[in-house]
């Protein structure tokens, strides 16, 4: 396939389709218009509906195109109806949409002289220390032995057709899945499904090209966060995110730490669930504490949860922590109850596909 | 698990998590404290969860009751700690710490001493990176593809044939398959060794995986003797594009699947058999026990060129070698009677320690059985696998006696195939062949016989195992051969 197609492709499935999901979802919760939530949140529904869709799949050892077909069809579904959704209601959308150069405008128009200078700088060290990270990445290469069940799986679905029944490391056929975590989390299923669209091989699509765009998403989770921590002050929300962009290079302890994982390995669903979808789930518990009323973010919180799941073993168990700990926090800081079970009720999923890989374990 | 174990435990995790830097931790705490102190909404939303989040994960009663079970069996309570929001704890309190000075002069000052600071407790991860304890560098490096595979890998992968299996260290193993997953990889540890390589565990290992190609590090490689003896022949054409860095050896290519038995009269009158596939592989076979055995196993030595490890007799300890040699090299092996009391077992068990996890408790078994011959036999085993195959019908209590004179130690055994077999009664005494023959009956029936030296009741062997050949060797000229196919 043509270079240009293929970036085409890339653009298609990792911006414009989540963004159009996001769109339609962060208009639904009556959100404040952000391209940053639109994109996170489209991609999180877009890998909710892939882990509901491919867990059952691959417990019945499908070959890997029925899931790549169903899945395509579903977003294909989806998608011509989020456009339909957009073009009737365009026009009443379009009112509140602002431009981006008027967005950029509007970051910086209420600071003015000393202040709006080092907003300037803040943000260029901001973008020089994100665009650095991401150039590491795409320009270098850096090796993890984990790699070696991740991405051979996605490359044994994309070669051979299979689901988690070819022995990651020697490359025989099993009867049964090889590790049965997998079966809860499969990951790279969902990155064997993107490099099937774009015809792109996975090892690349893993190393070089879901970067970019995790890296970004990260920030972008981070950015979310500041913004609401700091009551959509642009000038602390740019500190606090540059911060966390510097920070992250030297909270280095040891390799384990989750911004070790972040800047060294995104492509790996636990780096994931460690980078971006745990700053995420303190964005979304901000708006519960904020909002407790807004039905729909228990929902999107409930449907992070699953992609939390689709993403690593570590997301099934993470979420319900944190879910607890904050919905305990928040419900006597409100003195709301509701709080607390409506966060208990967005672990559903978590134990739902903990309790189906403890069975099948057995 | 007492809460001594289990505080102790969960320390070390700490420990291992922050290696050893518990600044950063330090400056985390000060920063939740800031934050409590400077924003009583800051403190609702970020402090008093990540309260709970330390209580709950940091928790021995938790920890023994419910983490150890959950998360503990990969070793990965560490994980738990991504819940702990430190980075953008720390973050929030620079900002707020700013947030509360009015010149933006100071607002500058601050920010950088912060940052400067937090760097200097952290660790830099792009000048600093831990590689599991040992530090220094950059995580990342240079390659020349967009794989971000070590661009040997790549040659490698654009060398191997479709279909073929190949023999590869884990590391690049772990490669290999993200490269091409249709290969068919083995990999063991003997393959990455720091010293030298177990060339003939790595020949088993090939052998019994059916391994096409093996591909090794140059500097490990010190002798192919071996490989060579295995079957395997150097190929020039790919190592040569593999430059420096690795070794190619490439399976010798044969359509027949045959056996040849070489039968020859050795040194004082005593015969032995040389076993050869149709890859030249092979296993020589003596007579077993008998008081020359050294100077038999030297004109072997001389005439065939293999290494000791390779000869099969009834007397030493290296014999296992041979033996197992022989059961790769063909299928349906059957060792009817292998006596062994004077083998040395502590050879044995070296042997046995140096393999790999799973062909050692194969060997293991095996091992047993040797045992069982000489001192064990209340655990004999009357169905023994060595190597998978099945060495049926072996029973070391009826068999063995206890007898230990130097006539007890022949090695009488059947190679059978589909359609061929040999079986071969060395230089066993005509006691021991009666007690055979009573023991076995219908089972010694075979194509070829070889007779070692004369027997009195070699006629009722014969009888019984009705061959279509029977070869004497004791009656062979010296530089006469008979082959078997």
């Amino acid at each position: 396939m043509n270079i240009i197609i293929k970036c085409l492709m890339i653009l298609a499935i990792m911006v414009i389709i989540p963004m159009t999901f996001g769109d339609n979802l962060c208009q639904l919760a009556k959100w404040e218009d952000s391209l940053a939530s639109k994109y996170i949140i489209g991609n999180i529904f877009l890998w909710a509906i892939f882990q509901l869709l491919s867990v059952p799949m691959i417990y019945l050892k499908m070959p890997f195109h029925n899931l790549l077909y169903t899945y395509s069809l579903v977003i294909i579904v989806l998608f011509i109806l989020s456009l339909v959704w957009l073009i009737i209601f365009y026009k009443r959308n379009n009112e509140k949409k602002i431009s981006l150069k008027k967005r950029v405008y509007n970051l910086f128009k209420a600071s003015s002289g000393l202040r709006k200078i080092m907003m300037w700088i803040l943000s260029l060290i901001m973008i020089i220390s994100i665009a650095f990270q991401i150039s590491q990445y795409v320009f270098l290469a850096h090796r993890d032995n984990d790699d070696s069940r991740f991405v051979v799986n996605a490359c044994d679905a994309y070669e051979q057709d299979a689901m988690y029944t070819i022995n990651y490391k020697s490359g025989e056929p099993e009867e049964n899945i090889t590790v049965e975590r997998d079966l809860t989390s499969p990951w790279s299923m969902y990155v064997a499904w993107q490099a099937k669209v774009v015809h792109i091989y996975p090892t690349i699509l893993f190393h070089t090209v879901l970067p970019i765009f995790l890296i970004l998403m990260g920030y972008s989770v981070i950015w979310m966060l500041g913004y609401k921590y700091f009551k959509r002050d642009i000038f602390y929300t740019i500190i606090f995110t540059m911060s966390v962009s510097i920070i992250n290079n030297f909270f280095n302890l040891s390799v384990y730490t989750s911004s070790t994982f972040f800047l060294v390995r995104i492509w790996q669903g636990k780096a994931i669930v460690a980078g971006i979808m745990i700053p995420l789930l303190m964005y979304l518990y901000y708006r519960i504490y904020r909002h407790n009323d807004e039905i729909i973010t228990y929902f999107i919180l409930f449907i992070t949860n699953i992609s939390m799941c689709l993403l690593s073993g570590a997301g099934i168990l993470l979420s319900p922590i944190m879910n607890v700990s904050y919905g305990i926090s928040y419900a006597f800081s409100k003195k709301k109850m509701s709080i607390f079970f409506g966060m208990l009720l967005a672990c559903v999923p978590s134990v739902f596909y903990g309790v189906i890989y403890i069975v099948y374990r057995r | 698990m007492n809460y001594t174990d289990v505080f102790t435990e969960m320390q070390q995790y700490i420990r291992y998590w922050v290696n050893g830097n518990y600044f950063f931790v330090f400056i985390f705490l000060i920063a939740l404290a800031f934050i409590f102190v400077k924003s009583k909404e800051k403190r609702k939303t970020i402090v008093f969860p990540v309260i709970i989040l330390i209580m709950l994960i940091y928790n021995p009663i938790m920890y023994k009751y419910v983490w150890y079970h959950l998360i503990n069996e990969e070793k990965v309570y560490w994980r738990l700690f991504w819940c702990i929001p430190f980075v953008p704890v720390i973050a929030a309190a620079i900002a707020e710490l700013i947030s509360i000075l009015n010149d933006v002069r100071l607002k500058i000052v601050v920010l950088i001493f912060t940052l400067v600071l937090v760097a200097i407790c952290g660790n830099s991860l792009y000048t600093n990176y831990d590689f599991y304890g040992d530090r220094g560098g950059t995580p990342f490096y240079k390659v020349n593809n967009f794989y971000k595979l070590d661009d040997n890998i790549v040659s490698i992968a654009n060398l191997i044939n479709d279909g073929t299996s190949i023999m590869i260290p884990e590391d690049e193993m772990f490669q290999l398959r993200q490269y091409k997953a249709e290969t068919k990889v083995y990999t063991s540890d003997l393959l990455n060794s720091d010293s030298t390589l177990n060339m003939l565990s790595i020949c088993r290992s090939a052998y019994k995986n059916n391994i096409d190609d093996i591909i090794l590090r140059k500097n490990l490689l010190q002798d192919d003797t071996m490989l060579k003896e295995c079957g395997y022949v150097y190929n020039q054409n790919k190592s040569e594009i593999l430059g420096e860095s690795y070794i190619w050896y490439s399976k010798k290519q044969s359509n027949s699947n045959t056996l040849t038995v070489e039968c020859k009269k050795g040194f004082n009158n005593i015969g032995y058999m040389i076993l050869k596939d149709s890859l030249d592989r092979f296993a020589i076979i003596d007579g077993g026990g008998n008081s020359n055995i050294n100077i038999i196993h030297n004109e072997i030595l001389e005439n065939s060129g293999v290494v000791q490890d390779w000869i099969i007799s009834g007397m030493t300890s290296k014999s296992i070698y041979g033996v197992y040699h022989a059961l790769w090299s063909w299928e349906d092996v059957n060792l009817i009677h292998m006596t062994g009391v004077n083998y040395d077992i502590d050879n044995i068990e070296r042997f046995v320690s140096s393999e790999d996890d799973n062909e050692s408790t194969e060997l293991e078994q095996s091992c047993k059985w040797y045992r069982g011959a000489s001192w064990f036999r209340d655990d004999a085993d009357n169905n023994i696998k060595v190597l998978g195959l099945d060495l049926v019908n072996f029973n070391t209590i009826k068999v063995i006696s206890d007898n230990d004179s130097i006539e007890d130690l022949s090695m009488v055994f059947r190679l059978g195939s589909k359609e061929n077999g040999v079986l071969y009664v060395g230089d066993i005494t005509s006691d021991r062949l009666e007690e055979i023959i009573q023991e076995y009956g219908d089972q010694l029936k075979t194509k070829n016989l070889v007779f070692l030296t004369e027997l009195s009741n070699a006629g009722d062997l014969e009888k019984i195992s009705q061959p279509q050949n029977i070869i004497t060797l004791y009656d062979m000229q010296d530089d006469e051969m008979i082959s078997i196919n």
